[in-house]
């Protein structure tokens, strides 16, 4: 069924904590094809650090985790204080599915970003688990337990050598985990491919597995303890009492295992082989492109809210520049025509562009700051980066385009409302003069022959353009910081849009006193 | 983004983008100025245009010159309703905002003036302009009272009158040294028989710089009200001249120093060429001399001769708020008074150009009888 079948061999593996505390010294181990092996241990006591080891994700970088052993799967030694291991698909504890994309597009983006194209038998394998979900459903109107099979559909079609299970059990109760047991074995078995399983409460998971890896976080070990809940439960208390700090249970509630009837049923495997298909990077750069185009520049609500900022700052500088003349009607008609030209350049080269800019940013670096906040907070860039996606390339890249290209767009919509908004509050001003009048002198200096733009305006679309380039960056940035909770996200969209906005304001006044 | 995914896939939500984009552009769409639109109406002028017009272009192939087109309604209030375009032969295109505007009924014929305050004069009401010369003539009333008891008064005979004097001294030195009142004096003589060179010379001399003095005095006197005025363009009002002439010969007369023939000598062209050159020099050299300005500074900056001013400063205060209500205001039922608001334009940037009037052909015949010369007729031209 698999077209790999590799052993993992860890040889000598030594883990030292960013703080230089040691995780685990001079660890050796193998897991056989179609083998699974659980590997038990107290609560933080590092056993996601090995998941995560084995998965590419860990940072070894100076002053982050330090590494050395070496590893061996498919005939390929590696050096894991030099290389990241290429061998492991995750499946993470929250799923970290992409909420974004639809159940199928989890699956495609995984499978177009898999080393080789996965063979229809691989595709038919994994959408096997994915009886009772619709291809087009939304990730958010799948229960637990479906997005559970989602995500092991998503990592087997990444196709890689090795698959890892990061708690899968947590959470759910006693007949659920049996039956999610009961489906990693026969995914390892069925593809032949090694398992490690790395879990906390063993009792469930234990008729499974093939043998047992304990974490001696005493003497920063792993050792083979018998396939017996007693004694390994006696060990983990005791270990346990060893710990004096940790991260605790992760509690993510996973619900709905059974609802899905059996895990295991063939169901609309041929509509989803069908539906999986292949897409080129081209097409899931454009995707990204697509949604943030949507979300951040041409949405209704987005349109209504920069048209209703252009439409009321139309009104007010018009009206207001009439209005407030201290010497009434005899200089309101005297300086009416110049009045008109100024009023029109000020609100085109200088008063639309900033308050589209700062309306343009505030909105959107919130919605970035979330955006991104949100799929660190749910692993998923690192589930990405585990099945090869690269997140600057699709989403970083979509969004700064979008800050760029959706700035300009914005801008000249709002342009647009601004001046009809402007010559409609004039006109109530003025009723006994024509519309003509007003075209003529305010866009004299903005359109100076009346059909071209002036050069002043190529400012104008520096500023807009390069403000909005700034933010969309600060957001991307702030949003990417460590986010452990959800209020980490909203701080991080109050911080964006405040960094944002003054960044505009900035760009904005430097580029206008230097371009008067 | 769940959310967003949902209206992502909605087709409403696309079109809705779609529809409210489309609606925002093409609102502000319809802001841009017209462009390339087609004469409604043409015009030729009624003369043709010569080098010396202001509304001329250079060259027969020159461009032609965009020209505003305002519309001049029974009450004499204008608003803009077009733009014109003079080419080299004289020949208007006239594209009207709104051809259709029923105000248009009453702008049948056209005149083509130059961007200038007069043309705010011109198309005044003749309520407006009686208003208008009544406050001119009371502030010239005042200003006479007023310079008359200044030049009584005790703090100018005390302080200013000395300083004056010997400014006016210097000043008819400077103008006697001057080459051309030597010039004109010399063609003077020459002019003269040769046996009076020495009456001429010595005693009609003495009686002609007797006069000087006065007659520089009389000189300001005429000449104070045009040298208020910033836009002067006439020549110096030279009437007290004829006057000294006078004076000159009835003192000889008196004097019994001058015959016949010294009469006849002093009224022929030469004298009055030297002497009105001799007074202009004078009034040249008074003009720039740094002391007359020192000294004139001084008596405007001072408060004692303030007072005497009194009779002008009311009238001048309601010339001041009346002249430019009824010249740049918003007649009454009119909403914006765009013809002051371009000439006021065209002053302060100095590039005004010409200008067209639509008006009724009575309003046509009055202006022309106001005024014959500045504004240009525009017959209505056949269509080509």
């Amino acid at each position: 069924m698999t077209q790999t079948s590799h052993a993992l061999v860890i040889d000598g593996l030594t883990i030292d904590r960013p703080n230089g505390q040691p995780l685990l010294r001079h660890a050796s181990f193998a897991i056989d094809p179609a083998e699974v092996v659980l590997l038990v241990g107290p609560s933080g006591s590092g056993k996601s650090t090995i998941v995560k080891l084995l998965g590419g994700l860990l940072e070894n970088r100076p002053g982050e985790w330090r590494v050395t052993g070496r590893l061996h799967c498919g005939g390929q030694p590696m050096d894991l204080a030099t290389e990241r291991s290429p061998v492991g698909g995750i499946v993470f504890q929250d799923h970290a599915l992409f909420n974004d994309l639809s159940a199928v597009e989890n699956l495609r983006i995984a499978a177009d970003h898999a080393a080789a194209p996965p063979d229809a038998v691989l595709v038919d394998g994994a959408t096997a688990l994915l009886d009772g979900i619709e291809p087009t459903q939304t990730v958010s109107s799948c229960s637990g337990g479906q997005r559970q099979r989602l995500a092991i559909a998503r990592t087997l079609l990444a196709d890689r050598p090795v698959l890892l299970f990061d708690e899968p059990n947590s959470g759910l109760d006693v007949a659920m985990a049996r039956r999610l047991g009961e489906l990693i074995r026969d995914l390892c078995r069925s593809m032949n491919k090694p398992a490690l399983v790395v879990a906390h409460h063993v009792k469930d998971l234990l008729p499974v597995a093939d043998r047992v890896l304990l974490f001696d976080t005493r003497n920063h070990r792993l050792v083979e303890v018998p396939r017996d809940a007693d004694a390994i439960e006696a060990a983990l208390l005791a270990l346990d009492e060893g710990v004096l700090s940790g991260d605790g249970p992760d509690g993510l509630a996973e619900a709905g295992l059974a609802e899905s009837g059996t895990v295991r049923g063939v169901g609309k495997g041929r509509d989803w082989r069908k539906e999986v298909g292949h897409r080129s990077r081209f097409h899931w750069f454009l995707r990204y492109l697509a949604e943030y185009f949507w979300e951040l520049c041409v949405s209704p609500l987005m349109l209504i809210y920069m048209g209703a900022g252009a439409l009321i700052m139309g009104f007010v500088s018009m009206w207001f520049g009439f209005h407030y003349n201290s010497f009434g009607g005899y200089l309101k008609s005297l300086l009416h025509d110049e009045t008109l030209v100024g009023l029109g350049l000020v609100q085109g080269t200088v008063a639309v562009p900033l308050i589209s800019s700062i309306l343009f940013v505030a909105r959107n670096n919130a919605i970035i700051a979330a955006d991104i906040g949100n799929r660190v907070l749910s692993s998923q860039f690192s589930a990405m980066q585990n099945l090869r996606i690269t997140a600057r390339g699709y989403i970083f890249s979509a969004i700064l385009i979008n800050m760029v290209v959706g700035s300009l767009i914005l801008l000249v919509i709002s342009l647009g409302m601004a001046s009809w908004a402007s010559m409609q509050t004039w006109h109530i001003q003025f009723p006994m003069q024509s519309f003509e009048l007003w075209r003529s002198h305010f866009f004299r200096k903005l359109l100076p022959d009346g059909v071209h733009p002036a050069f002043s305006m190529v400012w104008v679309l520096l500023k807009v353009a390069l403000s909005s380039l700034l933010a969309g960056g600060a957001a991307i940035v702030i949003g990417c910081g460590k986010k452990e909770s959800v209020l980490e996200i909203n701080a991080a969209i109050a911080r964006s849009i405040i960094v944002g906005v003054t960044l505009t304001l900035l760009v904005h006044a430097i580029i206008s006193i230097l371009t008067l | 983004m769940t959310s967003v995914n949902a209206l992502f896939g909605k087709p409403a939500a696309v079109a809705a983008s779609l529809a409210i984009g489309a609606l925002f552009l093409s609102a502000g769409w319809t802001t841009l100025p017209t462009r390339h639109a087609a004469a409604t109406i043409s015009y030729q002028l009624a003369a043709p245009l010569d080098g010396n017009s202001a509304v001329s272009t250079a060259a027969p192939n020159a461009a032609p010159v965009a020209v505003p087109v305002f519309l001049m309604q029974p009450d004499h209030a204008t608003m803009r309703s077009g733009t014109g375009l003079l080419q080299p032969d004289g020949r208007v295109d006239i594209t009207l905002f709104d051809p259709s505007d029923p105000r248009l009924i009453h702008g049948s014929e056209a005149l083509l003036f130059n961007t200038e305050f007069r043309v705010l004069w011109l198309l005044a009401t003749d309520e407006e302009r009686a208003r208008l010369w009544h406050g001119i003539e009371e502030v010239g009333r005042g200003l006479r009272t007023a310079m008359d008891a200044i030049f009584e008064s005790p703090e100018f005979t005390g302080e200013y009158r000395d300083a004056l004097q010997d400014i006016g001294r210097m000043a008819i030195e400077e103008a006697w040294r001057a080459p051309s009142t030597r010039a004109t004096y010399e063609e003077f003589l020459r002019s003269a028989e040769p046996m009076l060179h020495d009456i001429v010379g010595r005693d009609l001399k003495a009686i002609a710089m007797k006069q000087v003095e006065p007659l520089v005095w009389n000189l300001i006197g005429a000449n104070v009200g045009m040298a208020l005025d910033p836009f002067r363009s006439q020549s110096w009002d030279l009437g007290p001249v004829d006057q000294a002439i006078d004076a000159i010969l009835r003192e000889a007369r008196e004097a019994g120093l001058v015959n016949r023939a010294a009469r006849q000598l002093a009224d022929s062209w030469q004298a009055k060429a030297f002497l009105k050159t001799f007074a202009g020099n004078v009034v040249d050299a008074l003009a720039h001399q740094q002391r007359l300005r020192d000294v004139a500074g001084r008596m405007v900056n001072d408060p004692r001769l303030g007072a005497y001013l009194k009779p002008v400063s009311g009238p001048a205060g309601d010339l001041a708020r009346l002249a430019p209500d009824l010249l740049f205001g918003v007649q009454a039922g009119a909403d914006l008074n765009a013809l002051a608001a371009h000439t006021f334009q065209g002053f302060l940037t100095g590039r005004g150009g010409p200008l067209i009037v639509l008006m009724s052909a009575r309003q046509r015949e009055d202006i022309l009888t106001l005024d014959r010369y500045s504004p240009r007729i525009l017959l209505h031209a056949v269509p080509q």
